[in-house]
């Protein structure tokens, strides 16, 4: 595989999606400003998921508690917006959380895993739905400005102009995931997803790093999480809930796991074809069902794998 | 060379569906004097999909009614699945807006859903009647907007003057709520209990099922207080039919005669629940039953179009429908400019003739409701709500003084 | 005291039907390591099979049956087409598999039977409640609580007192030998597979008179038999009855004692029984 080819690709589709808010109607381009959002969360859990070998139905904990915190700062603390405090209190509550639950759950492994994260993430759900005074409950948070960046001559309040800024975290976001997957780091990760004894063998510290991992997934997920409440406007306890967590899952597998942009693919096409089939039909669950079964018989490793492997 | 096929066939699909994906992509353009387009945002798809289409097909029902026109232009439906998800609604209303370029919205159900599109409807120029989606904050003072109407009964208009109708027209003074712990349960019952108490009456217990509970015992022990005179009870959808069901099945209806909101024996339910929602008695805008020239005539045209009986939801759909189409009419089908429709709303309201009784939007744009007193009986073989007395006209802001201070 | 009765009873009726929907998952998850998300679905769907046989011929062990058999057959197909394949064998392909299943039955489902919640007439012999004191116990529950004990008597005399049990508990430890001394693999793991299938379709049937069949229950279920199986340990009868019982009287007496934290009690049961024991109380690895 040459080694030109994946990077120009990619500058390819950076420019494309620059160039994108110029010829697509505005509907399209917020659609595409929420899969940009989705594919920093679906590559979140692929750290995790892909690299590290962990599988979690409860990534939405992390998600959900970035979009809670901007949202409770935004409506009930400051009445108004107040970026960089939002930005780094969603970041830095949704890795506090990564770290509180990564004390808990890592000594499961596999299935277990699974559904240790996914019982945690239904108890912040739980909270969220109960806790009205501070959460507004199953209502939610509705009233969430934007932030106000009006020094740099950018009106969030505008599609295109959001959606640039939301490109610009999404392109930060996936260099920062795409250094850390390649850094030594990132291989020992790679080594733990392998075999865990034989790298506690060679001297690891598996469960630290497996914990370190853990936290850096968490904390992208909760960036997603701070664009995601920006972009409603409201948070609700859906963006912690399983469903939530089942979706990016899917995204993630669908899309290749393990390769970091594969689940960003997998984000757009899930999103895409969502929409689109559901504007034709009631039925459109029946549609996705039989997708989601097709990518597993023509693509067992994903959709991004299929293209890298036609390289060869 | 067995993956390049793989691959081949799958950039096949992917460009099929990216092309259909940019063809349909491009907005209609909305001609000078084409079609009134209304996009209907409901949850097809999720737990409420009976509330839908009672809507769906009530307002179907009157733009049929009128010929599909209004104001000379024809009328055309989009519709859009908000899959009882906030988020999912977001997008759908956004696609209505932006690419339909939709000049009214009926929907949504949810009131999750609602508050999730409200301050995104509220900047758009859009029309947006909202049939069913209850909770009180989306017309009160702070969320009030120019161009979102409500028909539907906010938790308080339905339950607060069941609370004062019970206290003087029963002999129960200590009363046992229950309802489904979520926000609409919780305001329902708030609102009951603010107006039995402040009649004299008192609310001993509070009983709360998380949403979605299969199995009540536990909860229906825990009803069953010595000292209890009777229950007031919030439920919806499946939650409704298993209570009901269970509250026979364990012995309590017998003993604690069941009150409560009308979404507790909705008509498309009580085949499921059954006999067990014999003799409950409820607060609701609407029954079938209701004996109006108006609504006779809408019960006979809903059976020949859909072969059954219209529900709440049929009639919300109705009126949204009928809203729009005085409206249109009225303006000679100059619909484009939200702040005139807006405007010649509450100017032709007073005009219509709604199945639960005369229409009218107080200043806040939520409807003045005529609420009655039900009681579901078995009239030939079929359960039915029967009309027991009629609360009158209610409007929110008699209503929410307990807590709107 | 009868506090205490009236919710063990409800507790271990309640456990019963968990039982029922768990026993087939933790069949297929533990025995033979599938992932399959759409058990619920097929507990529905036989619910629902039943239901419609139930409208017909008027006689519930017939639409029991109706809901065995169907979801059985439903089980070998999947089976045989997808899950046995070589793609299916990543548990993660398993999910996005069993996933799409779970989006098609769903709308199936959906489309069929259409939005009403339907619920299962109860036999005519089964209608009434019994009252021990001040206990009130429907007769229906009661059945239940028997038939939950019929069964798992039943698997259990399966799995260590037959011949095929003890081919399938081969079969499961070790394939490759199995094989070698003539036991067809893909026969008995198709088997176990679909027992575990007919399982859910016969418990979507007995739930059918209290739980109902509604849009939305095939997670709701899923979600229930996920708890009972991972609590319990996977690949465990033991556990699953264990596990559901459990869970049934934490259910009851949680709600009765704490119902305002009643939306907890079932994930924090999850978390605190997974942190002290990583495998579930009799889960082996």
């Amino acid at each position: 595989m040459k080694k030109g080819r994946p990077v120009i690709t990619l500058l390819i589709v950076l420019a494309l999606l620059c160039a994108a808010p110029l010829f697509l109607p505005s509907y399209y381009t917020g659609l595409l400003t929420l899969i940009l959002i989705y594919a920093i969360f679906a590559m979140s859990l692929d750290i995790l998921q892909g690299y590290t070998g962990l599988a979690s139905l409860g990534h939405a904990a992390f998600l959900g508690t970035g979009a809670y915190i901007v949202a409770i700062i935004n409506v009930k603390i400051f009445h108004g917006p107040h970026f960089a405090i939002e930005l780094f209190a969603g970041v830095l509550s949704a890795g506090i959380v990564a770290a509180l639950f990564g004390l808990i759950v890592l000594r499961n492994t596999g299935t277990y895993l699974l559904m240790i994260l996914l019982a945690s993430s239904m108890m912040l759900w739980g909270i969220a739905f109960k806790w009205r005074s501070l959460t507004g409950g199953d209502d939610g948070l509705p009233g969430i400005a934007r932030p106000d960046l009006s020094f740099v001559h950018w009106n969030l309040h505008t599609t295109t102009h959001f959606y640039y800024f939301v490109l610009l975290f999404f392109v930060i976001a996936a260099l920062l995931m795409y250094l850390v997957v390649r850094s030594s780091f990132g291989h020992t990760l790679l080594g733990i997803r392998e075999s865990e004894t034989r790298m506690t063998a060679l001297g690891y510290n598996v469960w630290l790093q497996k914990y370190i991992a853990f936290i850096v997934s968490g904390i992208f997920a909760g960036l997603a999480g701070v664009m995601l409440v920006y972009y409603n406007g409201f948070v609700s306890p859906s963006e912690l809930h399983l469903v939530t967590s089942a979706e990016v899952l899917i995204m993630v597998i669908l899309g290749g796991v393990g390769t970091l942009f594969g689940p960003a693919l997998g984000a757009g096409i899930i999103i895409l074809i969502k929409n689109f089939v559901s504007g034709y039909t009631e039925h459109w669950m029946i549609i996705l069902g039989a997708l989601y079964m097709a990518t597993v018989m023509l693509a067992p490793q994903g959709v991004y794998r299929l293209f890298r492997r036609s390289q060869k | 060379m067995h993956y390049q096929k793989k691959l081949l066939s799958f950039l096949f699909l992917g460009s099929l569906i990216i092309a259909l994906l940019v063809i349909t992509g491009s907005p209609s353009v909305a001609a000078d004097k084409g079609p009134i387009k209304i996009g209907l945002l409901l949850p097809y798809t999720g737990t409420m999909p009976l509330q839908a289409k009672g809507v769906q097909d009530g307002a179907e029902l009157y733009f049929d009614e009128i010929g599909r026109k209004a104001g000379g232009r024809p009328i055309e439906i989009v519709k859009e699945d908000t899959e009882l998800s906030p988020t999912t609604g977001l997008t759908k209303v956004r696609r209505l807006v932006e690419q339909q370029k939709v000049q009214f919205v009926i929907g949504p159900v949810s009131s999750a859903v609602g508050l999730a599109i409200h301050d995104y409807v509220r900047a758009q120029k859009v029309i947006q009647i909202n049939p069913t989606a209850f909770t009180r904050e989306l017309t009160s003072p702070q969320k009030a907007s120019q161009n979102i109407f409500r028909v539907c009964d906010t938790t308080d208009e339905n339950a607060y003057p069941m609370g004062k109708w019970m206290y003087k027209n029963t002999n129960y003074r200590n009363i046992v709520v229950t309802g489904s712990d979520f926000a609409a349960g919780h305001h329902t019952l708030e609102a009951f209990t603010a107006a039995f108490q402040a009649s004299g009456g008192k609310v001993i217990k509070e009983v709360y099922p998380k949403l979605g509970t299969m199995d009540f015992a536990p909860f229906l022990a825990a009803i069953d207080v010595k000292g209890a005179d009777a229950v007031f009870g919030f439920y919806a959808g499946t939650d409704a039919v298993r209570f009901v069901q269970q509250y026979q099945e364990f012995g309590l209806k017998k003993r604690l005669p069941l009150y409560g909101h009308a979404a507790m024996v909705d008509d498309p339910y009580l085949p499921s629940i059954g006999d067990a929602a014999i003799g409950l008695i409820t607060s609701g805008h609407y029954t079938f039953m209701i004996d109006s020239p108006k609504n006779k005539a809408f019960v006979k045209a809903y059976n020949a179009k859909y072969g059954e009986n219209p529900s709440r939801y049929s009639e919300f759909g109705y009126v949204s429908a009928q809203v729009i189409g005085a409206a249109a009419e009225s303006l000679k089908g100059d619909v484009d400019d939200p702040q005139k429709v807006a405007a010649e709303i509450m100017k032709v309201s007073a005009k219509i003739e709604t199945p639960s009784g005369p229409l009218a939007f107080d200043q806040y744009h939520q409807r003045v409701i005529n609420m009655y007193v039900l009681k579901t009986e078995k009239r030939d073989g079929k359960l039915v709500n029967a009309v027991l007395d009629k609360m009158g006209k209610v409007a929110q802001a008699d209503v929410w003084g307990w807590w709107n201070k | 005291m009868a506090f205490v009765l009236t919710q063990t009873i409800n507790g271990v009726v309640f456990g019963m039907l968990l039982f029922l929907l768990a026993a087939g998952l933790t069949l297929m998850l533990g025995t033979m390591r599938i992932v399959n998300l759409a058990h619920g679905s097929f507990y529905l769907l036989g619910g629902y099979i039943g239901y419609t046989v139930a409208q017909y011929t008027h006689n519930f062990f017939l639409a029991c049956m109706a809901g065995l058999i169907s979801i059985g057959i439903l089980g070998i197909v999947s089976y045989k087409t997808v899950l046995e394949k070589k793609f299916a064998s990543e548990t993660l392909a398993q999910v996005l598999l069993t996933f799409g299943m779970l989006l098609i039955i769903s709308d199936v489902c959906r489309w069929v039977w259409g939005g009403n919640p339907l619920a299962i007439p109860k036999p005519e012999l089964l209608q009434g409640t019994v009252y021990l004191g001040s206990i009130v116990v429907p007769y229906y529950r009661l059945a239940v609580i028997i038939i939950g004990a019929l069964i798992l008597i039943f698997l259990w005399w399966f799995q260590e007192k037959t011949k095929y049990g003890a081919i399938v508990r081969a079969g499961v430890d070790d394939a490759e030998m199995a094989q070698g001394i003539g036991i067809n693999i893909s026969l008995v793991k198709t088997l176990v597979f679909s027992l575990g299938a007919l399982l859910a379709g016969l418990a979507g049937v007995i739930g059918g008179p209290f739980v109902g069949l509604s849009v939305g229950l095939d997670i709701e279920i899923l979600l229930l038999a996920i708890v009972v199986v991972v609590i319990g340990g996977t690949g465990s009868l033991r556990g699953a009855l264990v596990g559901a019982l459990l869970i049934g009287l934490i259910d009851s007496f949680g709600k009765s004692l704490l119902p305002e934290l009643s939306i907890f009690t079932l994930f924090a049961a999850m978390v605190v029984v997974l942190a002290i024991k990583p495998s579930g109380l009799f889960g082996t690895k």
